[in-house]
């Protein structure tokens, strides 16, 4: 069945399972967000180490969704990862490096002489919480805001400012889109200790944390919001394949079809009933709420840049080099084959899902990280 | 310095640094299982603590080969765009499933591992580790393949300006891929054997924790005395298909610049590049060239000469790689085989237990010299016959990269440290004690 699919139909399915695992990371950014909240919300190194013994059991996860993503959008979509990783160099470079010292911040911060100290890993932990996941908010909004580059007839990438996609923070739509981020992963990582650790004094902490943060969150998200509803946007003549300025391009395509406006309104208040049952209601399932509302919301954003006749990848400079899922993917014969290999996703999802299960069937303990003969 | 050398000097940096690492993730989950197993199976609680002990090692270097992995796909992107656009169709689609279905399960696991001594059953538990294994060498898989496909590549249509895929099991089953997955995996089990040998060697030296210091030297042992064999066929049979595919590296690494038959094979030489000659030659051996690629002692070999000189590799160093690696290759055998006769008298044999303890470097430059003549030997090409690798760079500025390989140096050098000393520290400390 798969063999037969149509080219655009396969390019579609192809821009759904990159949003879809793009969606995921955003969700499981709660380990960064919590990475934030290592120099405000903990008082005493047992209760730090909690949390941090506590996002370490997951940090993995977060590591290798964004390596997936990549992945997924290297094999689906070439020309993308060409243009956008040849040419932001900068960008993927500090995102890159502030996911390096992420990782080897968990391996070594407990470990006897390690150089540096446990307080330079914790710093590492929170550059990497919020440096990294503002980068990546920025170049999310890149998406809708164009970036300076052209492409020639090889399909290789001049990018026209010397700041190799830094540049994209000074717009403030994208700066917004990157703080958004930053404070939401905040708020989903301390649900997400609510939800994991059993340490009154500190989840109490973590619910007023979860609480500040979505106050925070809340201007910069209405910024987004409506400056993307408003802004004129990167549209594509299907006929012609010719790309050009369109007035409220993205409230269009909100609209276009139910997708994007339900995933997008029904996310955010899952979002927000996440966060009233964590702050107002004394649970703890609130990060599941927040969760599945964070994939929603990702789903709308990515639907929304990829859907509807529009450049998801445009160039601010030179409109014609501005990729669209059609012009940007891989052959059909590749997506194809892709597609056979993606069934095996839901499967590796469901034995996530069954790993997460298991070793979040208790919730963490100070006395149990006594015990313990591994710590992060 | 230009573009196209810092990016490659940066590549080969980080790659080089990342298969610190691998090999020793890939070597070394195969024998925690195995002592994990037999700890399930007997009882025997010295098994239980050589999981935990060699475990604690794994892990330490498991994290480092875990985060440097993530920096070679970036750089496909960040560093190597123009190849990315030309080959991502094909390149990007093998990446994209070694992260899917291995790389994932893989880092996945090792938390189950971590934190499930004491949620899931022993035997689970055991079979957690086999599973680490299984999906790390499935990585390898996919990477080999993804490399294969560099070095000899197949399944391909040049299409819309770029190589595009139009035989997906042409790729899998190149045979280029297949020979080079059974080289270096084997390669990686020799070099965890080695690992677990010598520093079981320093404690025997030092008389403590003998039972459990010979117990895992004999575990070891007999691993890396079946893949040091192994490996040296495979190694043979690879360089039969190396010549039939890439005969410039086969020229290259053996110094061999005229086509002749009854082809030489000098066991020492210093190759004059400039002069397309070797300008020492030491221990020649008529025929034996023609009969190693060919298995005929009067087969014609091609020369250097034969290829346009803006067309072959270094040769200097596809030489001294090779030869050092054959080397190395060669003594594994032989310090394996010696040391299956000891096997029952490891504590009196102190000489070679100081040879073993000296001997952990040795793989690790064997491989990182088998993939510096994988590499170099293949340029110019970064995939051979199809791109030269100096149209496959970034247009980024050559200052920009010189920051990056700068920083890349920098932050791995930290990374290195930490992570060689933390495992020596705690292969020094030893085990914890016997309960008993």
């Amino acid at each position: 069945m798969i063999g037969n699919l149509d080219y655009s139909i396969l390019q579609i399915i192809w821009w759904i399972i990159a949003s879809v695992v793009g969606s995921l990371f955003l969700f499981l950014n709660f380990v960064q967000g919590g990475q934030t909240l290592l120099f405000t919300v903990p008082k005493g190194e047992e209760e730090k180490t909690l949390i941090i013994n506590s996002l370490g059991r997951k940090w993995e996860l977060t590591f290798t969704t964004l390596v997936l993503f990549g992945g997924a959008l290297f094999a689906a979509f070439p020309k993308f990862y060409a243009t956008s990783f040849g040419g932001a160099y900068w960008v993927w470079m500090l995102i890159l490096f502030t996911f390096i010292i992420q990782a080897v911040s968990y391996e070594y911060r407990k470990k006897e002489c390690n150089f540096l100290g446990a307080g330079t890993y914790e710093a590492f932990l929170f550059i990497n919480g919020s440096i990294g996941i503002l980068l990546i908010g920025t170049a999310v909004g890149t998406f809708f805001t164009g970036s300076s580059f052209s492409l020639n007839d090889y399909n290789q990438v001049t990018w026209q400012t010397p700041y190799r996609g830094l540049e994209a923070a000074r717009n403030f739509f994208n700066l917004s889109m990157g703080l958004f981020l930053v404070f939401n992963a905040r708020v989903l990582g301390a649900m997400y200790l609510v939800n994991n650790i059993d340490h009154k004094p500190l989840t109490d902490r973590c619910r007023k944390s979860a609480w500040i943060s979505f106050l925070w969150s809340l201007p910069f998200l209405g910024y987004v919001l409506v400056n993307l509803l408003s802004m004129t946007g990167y549209a594509v003549n299907p006929e012609s394949g010719e790309v050009f300025l369109q007035k409220g391009k993205y409230l269009q395509n909100l609209f276009a079809c139910p997708a994007p406006g339900l995933f997008l309104f029904g996310g955010l208040i899952l979002v927000i009933y996440g966060v009233t049952l964590t702050c107002f209601k004394g649970k703890n399932n609130g990060i599941w709420f927040g969760g599945v509302g964070t994939v929603l919301v990702g789903l709308a954003v990515f639907f929304l840049a990829g859907f509807n006749n529009t450049a998801f990848y445009p160039s601010s400079y030179a409109l014609q080099s501005s990729l669209t899922i059609y012009n940007a993917s891989s052959s059909h014969y590749t997506l194809t084959a892709m597609t056979y290999v993606a069934l095996g996703i839901p499967f590796v999802l469901a034995y996530i899902a069954y790993v997460w299960k298991q070793m979040n069937n208790k919730q963490l303990t100070i006395a149990e990280l006594r015990e313990e003969d591994e710590l992060y | 310095m230009d573009v196209v050398l810092l990016s490659r000097l940066q590549f080969a940096t980080t790659t080089m640094f990342h298969f610190l690492f691998v090999p020793l993730t890939l070597g070394l989950s195969v024998l925690v299982a195995f002592m994990e197993t037999k700890y399930v199976k007997t009882g025997d609680e010295t098994y239980l603590r050589m999981t935990k002990f060699w475990g604690k090692l794994f892990l330490i270097n498991f994290a480092v080969g875990v985060v440097t992995g993530i920096t070679l796909e970036f750089q496909f992107g960040t560093n190597w765009s123009r190849y990315s656009a030309y080959v991502g169709d094909i390149f990007g689609s093998l990446l994209a499933i070694e992260a899917t279905t291995a790389f994932f399960l893989e880092s996945t696991l090792i938390g189950v591992w971590i934190f499930g001594w004491n949620k899931i059953s022993k035997k689970a538990h055991a079979i957690v580790m086999w599973l680490i294994a299984g999906a790390g060498t499935m990585s390898a898989v996919w990477i080999l393949m993804a490399n294969g496909w560099m070095q000899h590549p197949v399944g391909f249509t040049i299409r819309n300006g770029r190589a595009e895929l139009v035989d997906f099991a042409a790729v899998v089953f190149n045979k280029f891929a297949i020979l080079e997955f059974f080289h270096t995996v084997p390669a990686a089990y020799i070099l965890s054997a080695f690992f677990v040998m010598g520093i079981s060697a320093y404690h025997l030296l030092k008389k403590q924790h003998i039972d459990f210091f010979t117990k895992s030297f004999r575990i070891a042992l007999v691993f890396g005395l079946i893949f040091s064999i192994f490996t040296v066929i495979t190694g043979d049979m690879h360089g039969v298909h190396v010549n039939e595919t890439q005969p410039a590296k086969l020229a290259a690494m053996e110094a061999h610049w005229e086509t002749t038959t009854r082809a030489p094979l000098h066991l020492f030489a210093v190759p004059d590049e400039k002069n397309e000659r070797n300008s020492v030659e030491i221990g020649s051996i008529p025929g034996l060239l023609s009969f190693l690629v060919r298995h005929d002692f009067n087969a014609e070999v091609r020369g250097l000469k034969d290829f346009p000189k803006d067309e072959r590799p270094p040769v200097l160093l596809s030489f001294f790689s090779f030869r050092t690696m054959v080397a190395l290759g060669t003594l594994f055998p032989l310090l394996t085989i010696i040391g299956w006769f000891k096997r029952n008298r490891l504590v009196e044999s102190p000489g070679y237990l100081k040879i073993m303890l000296w001997s952990i470097p040795l793989p690790y430059i064997a491989i990182e010299l088998g993939w510096v003549l994988a590499e170099v030997g293949r340029q110019p090409w970064i995939v051979y016959g199809l791109m030269k690798t100096s149209d496959a760079a970034s247009p980024v500025a050559s200052s920009q990269v010189l920051i990056s390989l700068i920083a890349f140096i920098l932050v791995y050098s930290l990374l290195g440290a930490v992570g060689f000393y933390l495992i020596a520290k705690n292969a020094k400390k030893g085990p914890e004690p016997a309960v008993n």
